[in-house]
């Protein structure tokens, strides 16, 4: 999966990048126009947990959505990776599962917060731009 | 004995041709606009608003009118008009027909006994094959997530029409996704369909014409729309301390193959066409 913008963190724009990474097309389509109406710029897209570390390491984006299942390196390992490269790293879960424990474990291995599928772009861009604040 | 739409139980006996039914339904879908809709027309709403419900809603289990009144954008009593006026207008399938001058209205009720007669049966079949089979609740569950979920995720009804327990040819059901939870309990959900009820949920789910969605983009799209469902299977019937794991959506595994291995088959039938639902542990 390549960075949009050939990877480069547009500076001349003062919305918040992203790096949206889930193995779905279709919701990352379909959550790129959201974060696009939202005022966010996605800057890349990752198909599973290895392709959103390298992502990271590249674009050093201001947030990073994260689905947790995903083939190869799923969302828990990706996080960790994410966040022993960049402890200060935000990363926020993204997940059709949302039980009480899964999130619970995601914020406590330093998740900045946990969305639930499908979006609420409403919800969503409150739950990042407090991320951000 | 599968329960059907009463403009396809129509079809089936000739009673109707498809640009009948087609016609009517565009009649009815007009005199029976959304909350969303009759608030903007009222004034009560901007489309803005409304749309920002509806993303709601599709997030959410829970009724437009209930979510308009905890944003603040409209107060109970107005709901009340609304729901009261969205009432008045709306028509019958089978009045448009009559309005329409396809049927009179003596082949019309004679039709709707024989189809109430024949949806009873079917819903009466369906709870006792339920009801008795291991894997029943689940399914129930997830037949009425379907129910409720489709208008809001979809903009489209459906409704379980029986229990599939006959040969299920990949010719027929050529696209199946399913996910699978592992853990205290395991569970499978999954969805079969064919190829141009593929492409209308997929557009339906992302809300795009039909010219702009690949046949790859159309498979990702209903695994994820599994993915959604199965999400809230397992809020709805795991507890909330249950430790699971869950797989991406296989596409590997043919419906059939799935009900070799146990898991429950439920035809659904929605105006995007017609799905298995998948149910198994």
């Amino acid at each position: 999966m390549r960075p949009i913008n050939g990877g480069k963190n547009l500076m001349t724009t003062a919305r918040p990048t992203v790096l949206l990474c889930d193995d779905s097309r279709a919701l990352r389509m379909l959550a790129a126009s959201q974060l696009e109406e939202a005022g966010f710029q996605v800057v890349g897209e990752a198909g599973n947990g290895n392709e959103a570390l390298a992502q990271y390491r590249t674009l050093k984006p201001d947030l990073v959505l994260l689905d947790l299942v995903m083939p190869e390196c799923d969302g828990r390992q990706a996080l960790a990776a994410i966040l022993a490269e960049d402890p200060q790293a935000r990363v926020v879960i993204l997940s059709s599962l949302g039980a009480q424990a899964d999130i619970e474990q995601c914020l406590r291995n330093g998740a900045r917060s946990y969305l639930q599928k499908p979006i609420d772009p409403e919800v969503m861009e409150r739950v990042l731009r407090e991320v951000l604040a | 004995m599968a329960v059907k739409f009463l403009g396809q139980f129509l079809l089936e006996r000739g009673l109707i041709t498809p640009q009948q039914l087609l016609a009517a339904t565009e009649a009815q879908r007009a005199s029976n606009p959304l909350l969303g809709e009759l608030a903007v027309r009222q004034g009560l709403l901007t489309e803005a608003q409304a749309r920002r419900i509806n993303e709601r809603q599709r997030a959410e289990d829970r009724r437009f009118g209930d979510i308009a009144i905890e944003l603040g954008l409209l107060d109970a009593r107005e709901v009340e008009a609304l729901l009261s006026a969205q009432k008045a207008g709306r028509k019958l399938f089978g009045q448009v027909l009559v309005e329409q001058g396809v049927l009179d209205a003596e082949t019309l009720e004679q039709a709707l006994a024989e189809h109430r007669a024949e949806q009873q049966a079917g819903n009466e079949e369906l709870a006792g094959a339920l009801a008795g089979h291991r894997l029943g609740a689940l399914a129930q569950e997830a037949t009425e997530l379907c129910v409720r979920l489709f208008p809001r995720m979809l903009g489209t009804q459906c409704q379980p029409a029986g229990l599939v327990d006959d040969a299920l040819p990949t010719a027929t059901w050529p696209y199946t996704a399913h996910v699978r939870i592992s853990g205290e309990r395991s569970l499978r959900v999954g969805l079969s369909c064919d190829r141009a009820t593929l492409q209308a949920l997929a557009c339906a789910f992302l809300r795009m014409p039909s010219e702009q969605c690949d046949s790859e983009l159309a498979v990702d799209a209903l695994g994820e729309i599994v993915n959604v469902l199965m999400g809230y299977v397992v809020r709805n019937t795991l507890p909330d301390d249950a430790d699971y794991r869950a797989t991406p959506p296989d596409f590997s595994r043919t419906a059939a193959s799935l009900v070799d291995e146990g898991a429950l088959a439920l035809q659904l039938n929605s105006p995007l066409g017609q799905l298995l639902l998948l149910v198994g542990d």
